[in-house]
């Protein structure tokens, strides 16, 4: 694809080679971060990774790195390998919570323990495009089937979850996913892949979303009403 | 300045080409201006279904690479002087153009033709880039399975990324009964999970296959329902506010349209 998805808020964009390993990547950006200085005080930072497929590990250490910068947020990171964008605090303006530690890989099984920011992905999610979050992620819209949603955090739809959506990625077992019509046919809690019986249950009527959670329970991922949440 | 329209859908054999073939057949019946251009460079096929292969001396390849002019590659239509089609290269492959090259090619085409119909190849590599670029409009064509809506969806975001934001469907090859009897995805679950305005529904219809082989679009034929459904999304194009025709004895089949049409 010759043009991607334009970014947003018109900060700078850091282009990093897609063929470098990790680590060579993350001394570019710091070397371009340093080469633009004052240019990127108080910006709006998009990194364009062109078609590498980050993990979430290694999105959360780009953050990290251009969180060392003052002022500067990284807003948006481009995926060309999905077609689409994963963004990055989208909601969530104030820097992320100071020392706010990555989960465990061993979670609890009670509430996610995940404090950092939400990001709210407004549009629906089409089938190739991924977004991946050091956070919890909102989406206003579908996910349809082949589109992935993978955070840290809980991962919550506001509209039908169709695709894969990954909640507690670093291994979070608190962390729930949740969707006004749950029609995936698989969702993963930390490490745990929670399938859909086989001949699975008719999609919903559309007219009457039936709201519903997802959460690890005994080893194994249940799915709930959300009636009666907290 | 004309408008540039990409027919498109990811998937193959859900009737990309016989909805360009039709859909600008039914345009120049209209006597509108329009442009045929076959992007899918190594496996043309507009040609045939246009009954113009005999014609062909230069194609799309020989004019980005300027060894011919673009009126010369231009073949005239048959049946209508308005109709002019820009054939694929059958001996290149996708690599041959760059979208840089196609989005000149359009402009230029556009600029003597009121409407430019591409025909983009299957797939989402460089052929797809080649096929939107230059595009105004985008009509996503898909059938009622659900391998064809996964890929309708995937070539809609992808046309987002491309700035082509508001595509239209065109849902191809729905065949009332069987929807009826539940064999089949109905109208709305299509809606539902693609979300993007309708253009069109053609109804399964063997004369198009019949006629397709004839090089000769069903749009054209008088009492083809599938060439009815044709001439009508030719029109929504050029922007007139057509209902929805009932196939017959299909009551339940137009209430649940007109509802969907908000009409």
């Amino acid at each position: 694809m010759e043009q991607r998805a334009l970014p947003r808020g018109g900060g700078p964009v850091v282009r990093l080679g897609e063929d470098e390993d990790f680590h060579r990547l993350c001394e570019r950006l710091e070397a371009e971060l340093a080469r633009l200085g004052p240019e990127v005080q108080g910006a709006a930072v998009t990194l364009d990774v062109g078609a590498r497929l980050l993990s979430t590990r290694e999105l959360l250490e780009l953050e990290a790195i251009v969180n060392r910068y003052a002022g500067v947020r990284l807003v948006q990171v481009i995926d060309s390998s999905g077609g689409g964008a994963a963004e990055a605090g989208g909601a969530a303006d104030a820097p992320s919570t100071g020392g706010a530690a990555l989960p465990e890989g061993r979670g609890s099984a009670r509430r996610s323990t995940w404090a950092g920011p939400a990001e709210l992905v407004r549009r629906t999610l089409r089938s190739g495009q991924r977004v991946v979050s050091s956070g919890h992620v909102v989406v206003l819209g579908d996910v349809n089937s082949g589109a992935e949603v993978v955070a840290a955090g809980d991962v919550v739809v506001i509209g039908a979850l169709r695709g894969t959506a990954h909640a507690g990625a670093l291994g979070d077992e608190g962390a729930v996913v949740a969707a006004l019509r749950l029609e995936a046919g698989q969702v993963r809690i930390g490490r745990h892949i929670g399938r859909a019986p086989d001949g699975a249950r008719p999609p919903a009527d559309p007219g009457r979303p039936r709201p519903e959670v997802a959460r690890v329970k005994d080893g194994g991922i249940v799915i709930e009403s959300a009636r009666g949440e907290a | 300045m004309g408008l540039a329209v990409v027919v498109t859908s990811g998937k193959g054999g859900v009737g990309k080409t016989t909805t360009c073939a039709n859909v600008g057949a039914a345009l120049a019946a209209g006597g509108r201006s329009v442009a045929l251009v076959d992007a899918d460079i190594g496996l043309r096929n507009l040609d045939l279904v246009m009954g113009l292969e005999n014609r062909i001396v230069y194609d799309l390849v020989d004019v980005v690479r300027g060894q011919a002019k673009l009126r010369q590659a231009l073949i005239r239509d048959k049946r209508f002087p308005n109709l002019q089609l820009l054939p694929a290269a059958q001996t290149k492959d996708k690599t041959a153009v760059t979208p840089a090259e196609m989005r000149e090619l359009v402009a230029e085409l556009k600029a003597s033709f009121e409407y430019v119909l591409v025909d983009c190849p299957a797939g989402i590599e460089q052929g797809f880039a080649n096929a939107v670029a230059g595009a105004d409009q985008a009509i996503v064509v898909t059938t009622p399975e659900v391998a064809a809506v996964r890929d309708a969806d995937r070539i809609i975001g992808l046309l987002e990324a491309e700035g082509l934001t508001e595509p239209r469907l065109l849902l191809n090859r729905l065949r009332p009964q069987m929807v009826r009897r539940g064999d089949m995805m109905e109208i709305e679950d299509v809606l539902d999970i693609l979300a993007i305005p309708l253009i069109g529904v053609v109804p399964e219809d063997e004369s198009v296959i019949v006629t397709t082989n004839r090089g000769e679009p069903a749009a054209l034929v008088r009492d083809s329902r599938a060439g009815q459904a044709y001439r009508d999304v030719a029109r929504r194009l050029m922007g007139e506010d057509v209902p929805v025709r009932a196939a017959e004895g299909e009551a339940s089949f137009l209430g649940r349209l007109r509802r969907l049409w908000g009409t």
